[in-house]
């Protein structure tokens, strides 16, 4: 045991809410290093799964210059406290557009995302951060 | 066949050269609705000759604008005595600008004065662009701009 307070539901939908703004706004990447695991991250995406820091950058690097005019919006959001830790089951619609040049016109694409997240209580800031991201399946709206 | 222009034939080769703007079309589609020789284009951004010059342009415009609408708001057509006419164009333009990484595109939306001159091609008597000049750009309330 670490001894941590553990984890609130509203500690833990702020994170997430800040999470997705970051994403909407094309934040710079180190904005999301108070987010995320400093050790052990995990994310899998639909694309294959990456880990620690670097593997999000990456992640990133490729969201950043494909999609625009981003909108997340969480449509279910449910926490399990397990001690310092939470399990989170996400909802989450997404709306993007794309374009790649020459095309005429761009693209709107609009899924739903079913997430589960794992979040701890970072030991050094005692905020919540993400140690597993985990899209489980998603479909077009 | 006719080599005279007429005031209809403009007004629909105007209506036809947006249209492929819009849609991206291939640019051998555009090619033939300018003149094969001296053909003359002053743009806000950069002058081009030559049906050479033209396709530089048009490959850079479509990499950069997408989403395009063209309304032709006058196309004024007075014919004259050589056989040319000079058009007066008012056409609305709105695009759309992105430029990765940034997480919103940007709309464009103007009024551009024009103004062509058009002469009927030699082979086949339609009317093509000698001259296509951009006199002026006025933007709407918000537009992004270029």
């Amino acid at each position: 045991m670490s001894g941590a307070a553990p984890l609130t539901e509203a500690e833990v939908r702020e994170l997430a809410d800040e999470w997705y703004n970051k994403l909407d706004e094309h934040a710079p990447p180190e904005e999301f290093v108070s987010l995320l695991a400093s050790e052990g991250l995990e994310m899998n995406w639909p694309e294959g799964p990456f880990y620690g820091f670097d593997g999000f950058k990456r992640w990133y690097d490729r969201v950043l210059v494909t999609f625009f005019n981003e909108v997340h919006s969480i449509k279910e959001f449910s926490v399990t406290p397990e001690g310092d830790r939470a399990g989170v089951k996400v909802t989450v619609q997404w709306q993007a557009n794309t374009w790649k040049p020459p095309a005429p016109f761009s693209e709107r694409v609009f899924w739903q995302a079913y997430q589960t997240w794992a979040v701890k209580r970072d030991p050094a800031t005692g905020k919540p951060v993400i140690q597993t991201l985990t899209v489980d399946s998603y479909n077009i709206l | 066949m006719s080599e005279h222009l007429s005031s209809a034939a403009i007004q629909e080769m105007a209506a036809a050269w947006y249209k492929k703007l819009d849609v991206h079309a291939p640019v051998e589609e555009i090619v033939p609705m300018l003149a094969k020789e001296g053909v003359k284009m002053v743009f806000p951004e950069a002058t081009v000759e030559g049906i050479d010059g033209f396709k530089g342009w048009y490959d850079r415009v479509i990499n950069i604008f997408f989403d395009e609408v063209h309304t032709l708001k006058e196309v004024n057509v007075t014919l004259k005595e050589d056989g040319k006419a000079e058009v007066k164009v008012v056409v609305k333009w709105e695009a759309s600008v992105w430029k990765p990484p940034a997480p919103f595109s940007e709309r464009i939306v103007l009024d551009a004065y024009q103004t062509w001159e058009v002469q009927p091609d030699t082979e086949t008597g339609e009317p093509v662009v000698l001259t296509y000049i951009v006199d002026d750009l006025k933007y709407y309330e918000g537009s992004a701009k270029l």
